[in-house]
């Protein structure tokens, strides 16, 4: 009996032995969680020479995401996004769905892209006057359309041959003497191309061995990441004068209204909020977070980061501490909040309790269980999203199961509990902390002073903000209160600097690419944190604008 | 001999004939094996799963009970362990069919015995993306995930309603332009493909291998004597105006998106569309409540069951029940079906997988695999096998070896599959 309790004891120390080896030894290294599909695998790579800190980067080919191919398309063929429902889901990697090593074209994607381009083009053959400028009739007009049609879908001139591929669709003996099936047929080959699907970043080979990226690669990229869409005639045009300038274009682009939801859209997959409008929560426990609800916490986000982004400071700062919120009748209503008297949302006070992304409806809802509060999932979230330090799965012999709900505890004394367990608190002594302090917020993101009839404690503290082993540890209470150490550090804007770099790339850095992502963190602290000259900045590095062999 | 699928339905339907599946496939050479994996969630309690007794004279517990039905069709497995890789569900999913290769065995096995079937494998799913943020268990040789398609109709169009074959020259001439529309993406690729190495060429490599799929499907997907009639009896139809969730991720709709698939496999095996499949019901984390069962808990909530008998454990039985009985009707239908002299079961070997072994630990031991059919593979049935300490040192054995030999059984001869850490070749006794 004792030499059990003795091997048992060994087996804990050993458990507590690895976890905060595990807790300690990953972090800010680069490395990814293992076996993650399109990530690495190594957890205990080498140190990463950052001599050189901004290298060139990797030829990528990048697959369009749906709602890069469906707004394309719309472009292209003057019509409303096409629906993409059939098409596979993206893997997600660390968050972002445009990740170009986890994505690739599967049988059941070339069925989906073979039916969308023919009903598009059918669609838009009865408004033929908005994207065909000629009589297709002619073989003067089918030359001039497939040359011009063309480059916009293949974003580069088309080669000779490739002209010829496609005048050769409107033969007789492929269309019965239809134009209309002509041009569906040389559409629909384009658009099933590998060279519309993938947005290629694979440069030209220059004299020193390297892929400089091409002036329309470079177009592509631009628009894409900053417009959410395929670049528009006029930019192709400067591409082809040779006279495209990155970092000006970048910033014509942030002044281009378009840019306000694609700018958005990485907002909500950094705070990773984008299954707000689906995730499951028990109506019975959650009465008041209605459909209205979750649609008006997700216009909230929305204008809440463009706000910041583009009609206020610019920045980062901002976007933790402030006095207000964007919220509409639904949301102010959910908040306990004066109703701004408007369906969308309007700039308020925010009160004690609401204003900056920690507060968000929009986080706090998407970072619960259906059934209750989640200080795990909150903790985590703020070490994933916030401070980028990764923290490892839990060990594959650990016992990972919540407590029961009991209701004569709160969520915090649950959990406490859970946590006092040492092979637990080797990771968790960074986590739970943190997400504490967000327990004044239910399951549905609503504020609430007690639960079960008991107070809310919602006093945190947060270990190794800055560095995760450097001992120190500061307490703070709400959300409000973490906002404020974190705005304090460069530990948040580097960070967020990091997850720009991963958007706008469509990698996780790995190797150097971990380099240029630091490097791009240094600038946004040199430039006093302004998102829009980070979200410049990253078009302007050696790591983006030239390609390794 | 294929002709095309409407062309065929049509004349069938002229003559008021319908051939059963089968009949007219004599003539191919043998009768190839196919595979089936059905993927439920979140592990299970050991206790209330694992058979007791020995290897031919054995019961069911409560969780597994309902596979009594079927249990002379099944191998019930016990002390396999999934071993390398990540933890908890992400890293569980990962490497149930891949052993931690990057290649899946539905996705490695379709293209081994592919043969003139349309499609190489095939991968449904009944709400297995919604709300997805743990993964999907199918992936290509170069390790991306294959994200299977939860959306029944658009699933069954593509095996069994796609373009028009006939004879008539509209039709041949809309075959011809299709080919050449493929035909252009392939040049395009061709080109791109010359200058690259590594990673991207792969992903083109991956890229040709589905354009050529599509391409040859162009010649007929459906064989001869084959028909998809009675599929979808209650009508079941997507609405447009379902935004979140959609009509086939609704919670209330998750029994008639699972028999729909499930009939789908069925269909798909049976008729040759192809020799893979992959059944996902739900996915790992899964927050699907089933209504009929009783349960009140979403699925991972109760697979933290905490003790046996807690409340959440009387759920997560109810749950468990609930998709044993789903798999016992697969395996009911498959053995219904007439196929290659004997039954569609017997040619086909059906694994029953989940991402964990103890949900409350979170482990990956004793992983709680059910293997199926394969009569015709040689596959001795209706036994418990427990690997408990039965691989090198004493320790479980590794679930790859139980890998291994679904290829070998289904006639693809391999020594490993992943992970080789406990040695090569399959299960011993199996």
């Amino acid at each position: 009996m004792l030499k059990r309790r003795l091997v048992r004891s060994a087996h804990l120390l050993l458990a507590f032995a690895i976890t905060t080896a595990a807790c300690t030894g990953v972090i800010g290294d680069g490395s990814s969680s293992p076996g993650s599909p399109g990530e690495g695998t190594s957890s205990a790579s080498a140190p990463i020479d950052c001599t050189d800190p901004d290298q060139p980067g990797p030829r990528q080919l990048r697959l369009l995401t749906r709602e890069e191919y469906a707004a394309t398309i719309a472009d292209l063929l003057a019509i409303d996004r096409p629906a993409t429902d059939d098409l596979p889901v993206e893997p997600r990697v660390a968050g972002y769905d445009n990740n170009a090593a986890a994505s690739v074209v599967t049988s059941r994607h070339v069925d989906a892209y073979l039916a969308v381009a023919d009903a598009a083009v059918r669609t838009a053959l009865k408004d033929k006057g908005k994207w065909i400028a000629c009589d297709l009739g002619s073989a003067a007009c089918r030359t001039s359309f497939v040359e011009k049609f063309g480059r916009r879908a293949f974003r580069r001139p088309l080669r000779a041959e490739e002209k010829a591929r496609f005048e050769a669709m409107f033969a007789a003996d492929l269309t019965g003497g239809s134009d209309d099936e002509g041009v569906a047929a040389a559409v629909s080959s384009m658009l099933v191309s590998p060279s519309f699907l993938y947005r290629s970043e694979l440069g030209a080979r220059a004299d020193d061995g390297t892929y400089p990226l091409t002036a329309f690669e470079l177009a592509t990229a631009l628009s894409f990441t900053f417009l959410g869409t395929t670049p528009d005639d006029a930019l192709l045009d400067v591409a082809a004068s040779g006279k495209l300038d990155p970092e000006a274009t970048a910033r014509a682009m942030l002044a281009d209204p378009r840019s306000r939801p694609q700018v958005a859209k990485f907002f909500s997959q950094w705070l990773d909020t984008t299954s707000l409008l689906s995730t499951n929560k028990d109506k019975t426990i959650y009465p008041t977070f209605t459909d209205a609800v979750r649609v008006g916490l997700d216009a909230e986000l929305r204008a809440f980061v463009n706000h910041v982004t583009f009609d206020s400071s610019h920045g980062f700062g901002e976007l933790l501490s402030v006095d207000y919120v964007f919220a509409n009748d639904a949301v102010a209503g959910f908040y306990g909040l004066p109703l701004p008297g408007s369906a969308t949302p309007q700039k308020i006070a925010g009160g004690a309790e609401r204003g900056g992304i920690l507060a968000l409806g929009a986080v706090l809802a998407s970072h619960a269980h259906s059934n209750e509060s989640s200080p795990i999932k909150r903790g985590k979230w703020v070490r994933d999203r916030l401070l980028c330090q990764d923290l490892p799965p839990p060990p594959a012999n650990a016992n990972t199961t919540p407590p029961g709900l009991d209701p004569t505890l709160t969520t915090r004394e649950r959990f406490a509990k859970h946590t006092s367990d040492a092979s637990c608190r080797g990771c968790h002594q960074y986590i739970d902390g943190v997400g504490f302090g967000f327990e004044r917020y239910d399951g549905a993101g609503a504020h609430r002073t007690e639960e079960g009839g008991r107070s809310i404690d919602a006093t945190g503290e947060i270990r190794g903000r800055e560095s995760l082993t450097n001992g120190v540890s500061e307490s703070f209470d709400g959300p409000k209160g973490l906002a404020a150490l974190l705005a304090k550090g460069e530990g948040a804007p580097s960070c967020f600097a990091t997850h720009w770099f991963r958007f706008a790339r469509g990698l996780k850095e790995d190797g150097p690419e971990v380099c240029a992502a630091r490097t791009l963190g240094k600038k946004f602290l040199e430039k006093g944190q302004d998102i829009r000259e980070l979200m410049i900045a990253v078009v302007t590095q050696r790591s983006f604008l030239v390609r390794r062999p | 001999m294929r002709i095309g699928r409407r062309g065929f339905l049509a004349s069938l339907l002229a003559t008021g004939t319908m051939v059963q599946g089968g009949l007219l496939r004599s003539a191919r050479a043998g009768a190839p094996m196919r595979t089936l994996f059905v993927y439920v969630p979140d592990g299970c309690i050991p206790a209330l799963w694992h058979p007791n007794g020995s290897e031919t004279s054995f019961t069911l517990p409560e969780m597994s009970a309902p596979l009594a039905a079927v249990q002379e069709h099944c191998v019930f497995l016990k002390g396999l362990d999934m071993y390398s890789g990540g933890a908890t569900h992400e890293g569980g999913i990962r490497k149930v069919l891949t052993g931690v290769g990057p290649v899946s065995l539905d996705v490695f096995l379709g293209q081994k015995l592919q043969g003139d079937a349309p499609f190489a494998s095939v991968q449904l799913g009944v709400a297995a993306n919604f709300e997805n943020g743990s993964g999907s268990m199918s992936f290509t040789g170069t390790g991306q995930e294959v994200k299977p398609d939860d959306n029944p109709i658009n699933a069954f169009g593509r095996m069994f309603g796609g373009a028009t074959q006939s004879d008539d020259a509209a039709a041949l001439m809309a075959k011809k332009r299709k080919k050449s529309i493929l035909d252009g993406a392939l040049a395009d690729l061709a080109a791109i493909r010359a200058d690259l190495a590594g990673p991207e060429k792969a992903k083109l490599d991956t890229n040709l291998d589905s354009l050529r799929e599509v391409e040859k499907r162009l010649d007929g997907a459906v064989p001869l004597g084959c028909s998809p009639s009675g599929w979808n009896p209650s009508g079941f139809s997507i609405s447009s105006t379902d935004y979140y969730p959609k009509t086939y991720d609704k919670e209330e709709n998750f029994g008639t998106v699972g028999r729909l698939q499930t009939d789908l496999a069925v269909l798909a095996l049976g008729c040759d569309v192809t020799r893979s499949v992959g059944l996902m019901w739900s996915h790992p984390v899964s927050p699907t409540r089933i209504t009929g069962t009783g349960a009140s808990l979403g699925n991972h909530d109760a697979s933290h069951f905490g003790s046996v008998g807690s409340p959440a454990a009387k759920d997560f039985v109810r749950l468990k029940r609930w998709f044993a009985q789903r798999f016992a009707e697969l395996i009911q239908s498959l053995a219904a079906r007439p196929y290659g002299g004997s039954t569609l079961l017997d040619h086909t070997l059906v694994l029953l997988c989940t991402e964990l072994g103890d949900s409350n630990a979170h482990d990956h031991k004793s992983v709680p695999f059910v293997l199926a059919g394969g009569g015709a593979a040689g596959l001795k049935t209706g036994r418990f096998l427990d690997f408990t300490g039965k691989g090198s040192g004493g320790t479980n054995e590794a679930h790859s070896k139980l890998l291994v030999s679904i290829a070998r059984l289904a006639g693809v001869s391999i020594d490993t599959f992943g992970y080789s850490g406990h040695g090569t070749g399959g299960l011993a006794g199996l």
